[in-house]
């Protein structure tokens, strides 16, 4: 989780109740604990397990990936502006620290 | 999702990932030999376990996908609920399901009132050509499905 | 030495090296060179590695050469006065970088790292006698270096129908190859008044993949941005736009949704210059104006030195036959390749992408590999990555990014290819992109 995570919203000062787009997405291998390593052993999982957004204290959604989803895990979601505040999303793997990323968010 | 947490080091064969919960039936089982096979009876218990004894409504669900996945390690998949979402009726979890994985549940969203919406894309991989299945459970109970079939092109997907 | 105080013609001056043994006499009359000539005629017995292309790859490795074979004597051919960058080029189209960004002086980086660059056309080889044949002389060495980059073969379009090849060579220069046609491209930009503009894209392998895409971007930016009545029509041999599918996908429907156009499994048939069309297996095409972009394959100098890869049939591939992991030439160990002329390293991937980032990561890997060899050291096989970004906006500016990651199978021994598209485009990017620049520049410029 070397890089930090890419982050794009359609609208950082939307009208209040604008529905506003984001796409985030972080570098990671999503090892499925499926694939074999040079021994011939599986490789043990590590997956994001868990995704997290919130607008400042509010949660919006979480989103729980399986090992199907793709390496380097891309999601895009909306939400209604119905405050000014930051938005915060956090991922969570099997490993490391979470990663954290923050947009400010002013409703104009 | 709790269950994950019981697979282990060794039995972290992805495919058991989504097995019923519980150490003994883990252990029981030997794991698959081809990890990429499929997991029927996983499907079935993922989607029962979703819609429970609800009929599913085949209507205010959007799924769009390609038809052809030219690149099954990253194939786009973009959900959205279309009913008006208010914060007294909105969509409170949504899943979305790869019939023909080895792990079929690819992902599971949990929306609050707050989002305002219900939508969400992301990129699967996908072992083999197969159906999605997107589930999405109302705040009053209700639940709706789309369904769409994908061909995929190559072998391979890179799980 | 003082003889050359006499010579006449200024190319010539920085020849006069070669000049060494010419008799007193040929004062009274200047003192031409010619091909046949011997310059630059070896010290002692430090070992001479000869470079011809002074790109990123070649650039990079004079300097590594240098400071691995401290008592090495590297020679660096280059056609071109200056060196100009392909990365940041379509940058340099739109205004946003301005030509001293891209453009910059060699001599400096030569005195810096201690090699001897000379300006002149690589024009053949006599590897039996390990010489380079050059406009101005024979050079000898002990190892050799092509980095020349790349050819556009615009015979794969034309034949051998030379007035096609000019009139598109010179109404609508694919500035692939620095430099000249850079300024053609941009001259063109800044005057496009409206109309179809055509892209043809090459079929893979070509110079820098996801480029032609940003230059799309970039001048479907200009499009708009002058509110130009005006289309782009990319047509592509491929079956997608690939690398960094979804990020320039978003991008064109997002941001140029009525400028451009993608054309997937284009593939050239036929094409009229002078009447302004183009058949392609996706259908036919009329053009206002166009950016041609013939296939690409090793530059001349690689055909020159008679070592271009036959495929199974016994055809030319076109590129390089070397030794994948070792980057020498499979018949010619004293022969290396650097950068976008390489050959085929895995059927897994087929080539390295055809970047500046690789060719600066091979050029140190070859020098690495040739200090082992002078100093009898055993010969490591060592890999590249890769990274690229692309502007897709220019207001506010956004990009995109992918990375090649390499390892090795180990159980078939071939080198394995992971490609990261990052496809969220960002402005955080532009700075990445910017700080990886600098960091390339000055490792082979002395800047």
């Amino acid at each position: 989780m070397a890089k930090p995570p890419r982050i794009w919203v359609s609208n950082a000062k939307p009208a209040r109740g604008e529905i506003v787009r984001v796409r985030a997405q972080i570098e990671h291998q999503m090892e499925s604990g499926l694939r074999s390593d040079e021994a011939g052993r599986l490789r043990p999982r590590n997956i994001v397990r868990k995704f997290e957004a919130r607008l400042g204290q509010t949660l919006l959604f979480t989103w729980e990936p399986g090992i199907s989803i793709a390496q380097n895990p891309y999601i895009e979601f909306t939400f209604a502006a119905r405050d000014s505040g930051e938005l915060v999303m956090v991922w969570a793997d099997e490993k490391d620290p979470p990663l954290e990323a923050r947009k400010t968010i002013t409703l104009s | 999702m709790k269950r994950r947490d019981f697979v282990t080091g060794s039995a972290a064969l992805g495919g058991a990932l989504m097995l019923p919960s519980g150490p003994a039936r883990a252990q029981s089982r030997p794991p698959p030999a081809n990890p990429l096979a499929p997991n029927p009876a996983e499907f079935k218990r993922a989607m029962g376990e979703f819609v429970g004894t609800a009929r599913p409504l085949e209507s205010g669900l959007k799924m769009e996908l390609p038809v052809l996945a030219d690149n099954p390690g990253a194939v786009p998949v973009h959900v959205w609920v279309t009913l008006p979402i208010t914060e007294s009726h909105y969509c409170k979890e949504l899943i979305v399901l790869a019939e023909l994985n080895p792990s079929p549940l690819a992902c599971r969203f949990s929306f609050s009132p707050a989002a305002g919406t219900a939508e969400a894309a992301v990129r699967l991989r996908l072992s083999q050509s197969q159906t999605l299945h997107a589930l999405a459970r109302m705040s009053d109970g209700k639940v709706l499905v789309a369904r769409q079939a994908i061909t995929v092109a190559a072998s391979g997907c890179g799980m | 030495m003082n003889r050359r105080n006499f010579l006449i013609t200024p190319p010539a001056m920085a020849l006069a090296l070669g000049l060494g043994s010419a008799p007193l006499q040929s004062l009274a009359a200047p003192a031409i060179l010619t091909p046949a000539s011997r310059i630059l005629p070896r010290e002692g017995k430090k070992p001479r590695i000869v470079i011809c292309g002074g790109g990123w790859g070649g650039m990079t490795a004079a300097r590594y050469l240098r400071e691995l074979i401290p008592n090495s004597d590297v020679v660096l051919l280059e056609r071109n006065p200056t060196f100009w960058s392909g990365p940041m080029s379509n940058k340099w189209l739109i205004d946003i970088v301005n030509t001293d960004f891209v453009n910059h002086d060699m001599q400096r980086p030569a005195n810096r790292y201690g090699y001897t660059l000379l300006q002149t056309e690589v024009t053949g080889f006599e590897r039996d006698r390990k010489l380079v044949r050059t406009a101005h002389g024979l050079i000898e060495y002990d190892f050799l270096i092509l980095s020349g980059g790349i050819r556009n073969a615009y015979e794969a379009w034309f034949g051998n129908d030379q007035r096609a090849i000019d009139h598109t060579r010179t109404h609508f220069p694919s500035a692939y190859i620095p430099n000249a046609e850079m300024f053609a491209l941009k001259r063109k930009v800044q005057a496009f008044k409206g109309g179809t503009l055509v892209m043809t894209l090459p079929p893979p392998p070509h110079r820098c993949p996801p480029s032609p895409y940003e230059r799309a971007c970039l001048i479907a930016w200009h499009i708009k941005k002058n509110r130009i009545p005006g289309k782009i029509l990319i047509l592509d041999p491929k079956p997608k736009v690939a690398p960094i599918h979804m990020g320039y996908q978003t991008a064109f429907r997002e941001l140029y949704p009525d400028i451009i156009t993608h054309v997937p499994n284009a593939r050239v048939q036929e094409l009229d210059p002078f009447n302004k069309r183009i058949k392609t297996s996706a259908g036919e095409f009329r053009f206002d104006d166009a950016i041609l972009m013939p296939p690409h394959q090793a530059a001349e100098m690689v055909w020159q030195a008679d070592l271009i890869g036959k495929d199974a049939n016994g055809k030319p591939t076109g590129w390089a036959d070397m030794h994948p992991r070792l980057f020498h030439a499979h018949s010619d160990d004293s022969v290396y390749f650097v950068g976008d002329l390489m050959g085929a390293i895995s059927d897994q991937f087929g080539h390295y992408p055809k970047s500046g980032h690789v060719a600066n990561y091979v050029g140190r890997i070859v020098a690495q590999n040739i200090a082992e060899r002078v100093s009898g050291k055993e010969v490591l096989a060592r890999l590249p990555d890769n990274l690229c970004y692309m502007m897709v906006n220019a207001e506010p500016q956004e990009e995109i990014s992918v990375k090649f990651e390499y390892e090795v199978d180990p159980a078939s021994g071939k080198v394995i290819q992971t490609q990261i598209d990052m496809d969220v485009r960002t402005e955080d990017l532009v700075k990445e992109d910017f700080a990886w620049i600098k960091e390339k520049f000055s490792d082979f410029l002395a800047i």
